[in-house]
């Protein structure tokens, strides 16, 4: 598959001199990045490079301190009112946000909702989707990532992969056309990694969904993604096909880094 | 010892006796409550919506200054002493007053002193030093201090006309 | 201790109703002060915090004198059972307060973030993801405050209630039997207690349903 770059369609996310600080400190770092319809991006290097902050901002659970980001040729923390740029409101974020949704490390479902009603949720009270379509459809969801027995199990009744999977379902719900996911199976025992990462395979089969992955599984990384951006402190070090990141990089950090994760 | 009533100032409910709350459904009486103050408002007919227990004299003047009630009814002597140092223009003494009418009588508040009955001896001589102190101007003076004067004392009324418990044939 | 029943019933009737009344004036309290301690808005908070702090911070019978007997002189008169309710309820509901802080402050921040990017909006996340958690929390300590609410009825007697407590000191000193009245007086206070802990447990285990089964997220 060839670089979705060189297509001539425009950007689904733009990202340009982003900036994000904490105190002092640079966690991203004048950042350009444009990802493209129905790509499937995995974010690789060391902690603290920047690439869950990357997806924190793309959630708007973080604010951007510079630069911009657009999605869809919508700029996401600025509107226009009367012809001025004036900061987003709420109901602009709101509107950004349906386009995208996210998987967390730590699944954070919730405890007091079993597993068809956490799907069902958002559906319900932020579409106005009736409840019958919505359990129709999160049964559905619950069938596609093999959890069709479980609807009315409470998380604390799951293991943590198939909390990740029920995860995921939810996020699915909402019709996203971005998914972002932060480290996924980082908090899952090793014998239910594989359990997750056969949905997200499926998943990246998917022309309709554009997906950003943060990831430590390099191999995963290799398989499912059309492209693979190595970061570091806050700036992108390489961004190419996973053949030549993994095959031959050209920067030497890159280089680096993949000896030092691949040795284990 | 006889009864008393604080009023507000100017008298506004013109209340001069137990009987004048009692026929004043409108009226509210302030008393402290396990006083003999409840057993007169009840005895002459005062209905218990118009009476106010406060758990003592403070919270009853305390009553009074908010308008929580119309009269508080105590002794002539606590009610003096509450004026006396409550120094307020907007309280008064109800003038006129007439005591409670209960069986026909005035009720009058005698105080007393209390002996087990084996101490027969101790009563009668301190009966016998009280008959002799009371009314001279030794005594007069150490009670003035207090508000009372000679009209408190009892006069010719004696002990076995007051006390009599339908038990005891004395 | 039969004579002794009219007026102990009519003393639990004024004891009963205060402690309802006060139960559902601190309910309403403590949700709004524990929520306003957490609001963005420094006024609400500052707010929040004056309301607790003088409530929490002064002895109940000195808010009932207050309330009682100086408020009417500035022209704000309420009469003695809604003054005893009132005070009660705030008097509660300032430690109500720090229960609902409490237990808002203790749901993981994670909770917040994935109703976020379910795009879910602040209030919505609120009443549909947080409180129903937090609520599981509240219950035990409520129950607590309840039954130190129960308690605290026995100070209306300033404010010339005859609660179940003055209706025992009445008896006391008509009868001059403390010991079978103050016996009695014991028996439905603890009785009362024990009623409001046996509700409380089984708000307790109601809320809880779906979620013992280990906690984890």
């Amino acid at each position: 598959m060839t670089v979705s770059a060189t297509d001539n369609k425009p950007a689904l996310i733009r990202i340009s001199r982003a900036g994000k600080f904490y105190g002092a400190h640079k966690v991203i770092d004048g950042m350009n990045l444009d990802i493209f319809p129905s790509e499937k991006v995995a974010l690789i290097g060391p902690s603290g490079s920047g690439k869950s902050t990357l997806l924190r901002l793309l959630m708007t659970l973080e604010k951007l301190d510079e630069g911009e980001i657009e999605i869809d040729g919508v700029s996401m923390w600025t509107e226009s009112m009367a012809g001025r740029k004036v900061p987003a409101g709420p109901a602009h974020l709101k509107a950004i946000r349906s386009h995208i949704g996210m998987v967390f490390q730590s699944f954070n479902l919730f405890p007091h909702m079993t597993a068809l009603k956490n799907i069902t949720l958002a559906p319900v009270t932020v579409l106005g989707m009736g409840k019958e379509e919505a359990r129709q459809r999160a049964v559905e969801l619950l069938g596609e990532v093999g959890l069709g027995h479980k609807q009315n199990a409470y998380p604390g009744q799951l293991s943590g992969g198939e909390k990740q999977r029920v995860a995921i379902a939810r996020a699915l719900a909402l019709r996203p056309r971005i998914l972002l996911f932060d480290e996924i199976t980082s908090a899952l025992d090793p014998e239910t990694v594989g359990e997750v990462l056969e949905v997200l395979r499926r998943l990246a089969q998917r022309q309709d969904i554009t997906m950003l992955l943060v990831t430590h599984q390099m191999h995963f990384a290799r398989e499912v993604a059309d492209r693979v951006v190595f970061m570091e402190h806050g700036k992108i070090i390489e961004d190419a096909a996973p053949g030549q990141i993994f095959g031959s990089p050209k920067q030497e950090r890159t280089r680096e880094f993949l000896k030092s994760v691949l040795q284990y | 010892m006889g009864e008393a009533f604080i009023v507000h100032a100017g008298n506004p409910k013109n209340l001069h006796s137990y009987e004048d709350v009692a026929a004043n459904p409108q009226a509210k009486l302030g008393l402290v409550s396990g006083t003999m103050e409840g057993r007169y408002a009840q005895a002459v007919g005062i209905g218990n919506g118009q009476i106010a227990m406060f758990p003592d004299v403070p919270s009853a003047l305390s009553g009074m200054r908010a308008g929580r009630v119309d009269a508080f009814a105590g002794t002539a002597l606590t009610v003096q002493d509450m004026l006396t140092k409550a120094k307020d223009n907007g309280l008064e003494r109800a003038e006129p007053f007439s005591g409670p009418v209960i069986d026909g009588q005035v009720a009058i508040g005698y105080g007393a002193f209390a002996f087990r009955k084996e101490d027969e001896a101790l009563r009668q001589r301190i009966n016998k030093e009280l008959a002799a102190f009371v009314e001279t101007p030794e005594h007069l003076d150490a009670v003035a201090s207090f508000g009372f004067n000679r009209d408190q004392l009892p006069g010719p009324v004696k002990a076995e006309a007051l006390c009599h418990h339908p038990d005891d044939s004395l | 201790m039969v004579d002794y029943l009219p007026a102990m019933l009519s003393g639990l009737k004024v004891t009963v109703l205060l402690t309802l009344g006060a139960m559902a004036v601190a309910f309403v309290a403590a949700f709004a002060a524990g929520m306003a301690r957490l609001s963005r808005r420094a006024p609400v908070r500052g707010l929040a915090l004056v309301y607790i702090e003088l409530f929490r911070g002064t002895s109940a019978l000195v808010q009932l004198f207050w309330v009682y007997f100086a408020l009417p002189l500035v022209g704000i008169r309420f009469d003695a059972v809604t003054a005893g309710i009132l005070v009660l309820g705030l008097n509660t509901g300032a430690y109500g307060a720090e229960v609902v802080r409490g237990a808002l402050s203790a749901i993981p921040r994670e909770q917040y973030q994935a109703a976020w990017a379910l795009n879910l909006s602040p209030a919505q996340a609120l009443w549909r993801v947080i409180l129903p958690q937090a609520v599981i929390a509240m219950v035990p300590p409520a129950g607590n405050l309840a039954i130190e609410l129960l308690k605290n009825t026995a100070l209306v007697s300033l404010i010339t209630l005859g609660d179940l407590t003055f209706q025992a000191q009445t008896l006391r000193a008509a009868t001059l039997e403390s010991g079978p009245v103050f016996a009695l007086l014991l028996g439905i206070y603890f009785l009362l207690a024990q009623t409001m802990r046996f509700g409380f447990r089984r708000l307790e285990n109601r809320l809880a349903h779906g979620q013992d089964y280990g906690g984890v997220r």
